[in-house]
């Protein structure tokens, strides 16, 4: 009977002893992995689950396409709001969604080092971290870039993490609007303790599809060809509904 | 409901939001005979079309549009080709200056601003113009006087210009500069802020160039037509704003529209009508007004700096 109480505590460590496991380990998926936007696309939710050692702390990032982009303040001039000195950022990512076991400010002393040798240091500053963590310059672009992205609910700062801290499984669900950028996404997980960190990788691709993705190709690689298509095409319908409607 | 994904605008759209708001401006179409552009462009903003997006794909929705109009008042004699050929040679110019115009401003980041500042101007003027002279009819039907006619040889500068050309459709002799003068500016219009240029160019023909008002509206059709195609292929070409999916979802609640509004204008008299164009004209010019002026939700914004 005592064996069976303490079972929480010995099966885990049974378990380590019958099936060897490396030191640290981590999974993260995406399902799908390949989100079309067709005609009638409006969004789609995403599920990304995974495991990493029991315990351990996670930190899991959703990154969207990453382009520069220009932001800009605005400002009152002659009763006009208009836009001033714009700033340029480099590598803006056009999705951000962030989940963790812990809040972001506990996590990512942990992590910031691993992430900058995963080769994601621009992606520390759309984080939100207090201003003495990343020494955020005034104005801080980086905040307001993300603040404009949530509005279009395109950065998802504190999404809801299903996390057993004893098996060490965790999911989450991440709904991409239907104006998430097309490109290919990084689902990262950070996990493991400050001097061993490890971070897993997987992909998940938004692409057009079907009717989009045709004429998407034609607008970009042949907009001549697009072009007199999209006029003879509207010309088509104006002559129809003409002498349809001026029928004597 | 159902959501229609946009290709190159790059977001969703509800289907039967989009064809009522083509439905709406095709109503008022068919109702005041104007292209209905300056409505269009900043609805679809509205509802999140990207400016830049907004203008090009509507530029091939009114070329449908305006063909219809044109086959339609082909058939009744009131087509000046002539006068139309002067205005679509200042067409052309003009909207390829207004396309150029339009890449500039997309890559100074500054269009959003330029297209705002541009209705407002004028849709204020043409707003108050057009409510000034509706009130003084109304007032003078109210005391059974004529309406005086609009002196068609007496105005004695355009009599001065070089180039007299006379014009037998529209009973009229001017310089053919006055046509492709208008033309250019029509057509820099119609470029960098999506619209056929209707609420300018009617008014115009009849008080600067003199023509009788029945062949105004489909001359003017005739030249928008041209214009419409032309910075189609010029948006579709150099910037890649125009979305099909977009403009055919226009142009089908367009065509319902614009029947609906005809046969309500009918029941209207003509000064009831400016009256009401010059009252949604002027509503429409309050609310961007309003948006210029009134502190945004949020203090930072996103550079347009290029086409798709």
């Amino acid at each position: 009977m005592r064996l069976f109480s303490l079972n929480p505590l010995i099966i885990p460590l049974l378990i380590g002893v019958l099936i060897p496991l490396p030191a640290s380990a981590a999974a993260v998926s995406a399902q799908p992995d390949q989100v079309k936007a067709g005609l009638f696309f409006n969004g789609e939710t995403v599920t990304v689950s995974g495991q990493r050692d029991p315990g351990q702390p996670l930190l899991l990032l959703v990154i969207g396409p990453q382009r520069t982009q220009q932001i800009a303040p605005l400002g009152k001039h002659n009763g006009i709001w208009v836009e001033e000195d714009a700033h340029t950022l480099a590598q803006a990512p056009g999705f951000l969604a962030i989940a963790g076991s812990q809040p972001l400010p506990e996590l990512m002393p942990l992590f910031n080092d691993a992430l900058t040798a995963a080769g994601l240091t621009s992606i520390l500053d759309y984080l939100r971290l207090p201003p003495e963590t990343n020494h955020a310059p005034t104005p801080n672009w980086y905040h307001a870039y993300t603040s404009l992205l949530e509005r279009q609910s395109l950065f998802l700062p504190g999404v809801a993490l299903q996390d057993n801290p004893d098996s060490g499984t965790f999911s989450t669900t991440i709904r991409l609007p239907s104006n998430a950028p097309p490109g290919r996404y990084q689902v990262v997980a950070l996990t493991g303790a400050s001097d061993q960190p490890l971070i897993v990788t997987t992909h998940l691709n938004l692409i057009k599809s079907g009717i989009t993705s045709r004429l998407e190709g034609a607008a970009l690689h042949q907009p001549v060809v697009y072009g007199i298509s999209a006029l003879l095409f509207a010309l088509l319908v104006g002559w129809v509904i003409g002498v349809l409607l001026n029928r004597r | 409901m159902i959501h229609i994904y946009l290709p190159i605008a790059e977001v969703s759209v509800n289907l039967f939001l989009l064809l009522a708001i083509g439905g709406g401006v095709g109503f008022l179409s068919g109702l005041f005979g104007v292209g209905g552009g300056f409505l269009l462009t900043p609805l679809l903003i509205f509802i999140g079309i990207p400016p830049a997006i907004a203008v090009g794909s509507e530029a091939n929705q009114l070329a449908a549009a305006s063909l219809s109009g044109v086959i339609a008042h082909w058939r009744g004699g009131r087509v000046d080709l002539r006068m139309g050929i002067m205005l679509l040679v200042g067409g052309l110019i003009g909207s390829t200056l207004g396309v150029s115009l339009f890449a500039w401003l997309m890559a100074s980041g500054q269009i959003d601003l330029v297209i705002k500042l541009l209705y407002v101007v004028l849709l204020g003027l043409i707003g108050l113009m057009m409510m000034v002279e509706s009130i003084r009819a109304n007032l003078k039907s109210r005391r059974n006087e004529p309406s005086p006619e609009v002196p068609a040889d007496t105005n004695t500068w355009r009599q001065q210009l070089p180039w007299q050309m006379h014009f037998p459709t529209s009973e009229v002799t001017i310089s053919a500069f006055l046509p492709i003068g208008l033309g250019i500016l029509v057509g820099i219009l119609a470029a960098v802020m999506g619209i056929g240029g209707g609420f300018i160019m009617v008014p115009a023909m009849i008080y600067v160039l003199g023509m009788p008002t029945a062949i105004v509206v489909g001359t003017s059709l005739f030249q928008i037509l041209f214009v419409a195609s032309n910075v189609t292929l010029q948006q579709a070409i150099r910037v890649q704003t125009v979305d099909v999916v977009l403009a055919l979802l226009l142009m089908l609640g367009s065509v319902i529209g614009v029947q609906i509004g005809a046969r309500a204008g009918a029941k209207l008299r003509g000064e009831e009508l400016r009256f009401l164009l010059a009252f949604i004209v002027l509503i429409v010019c309050g609310w961007m007004i309003f948006n210029l002026t009134s502190r945004p939700d949020f203090l930072f914004t996103l550079v347009t700096t290029g086409g798709h």
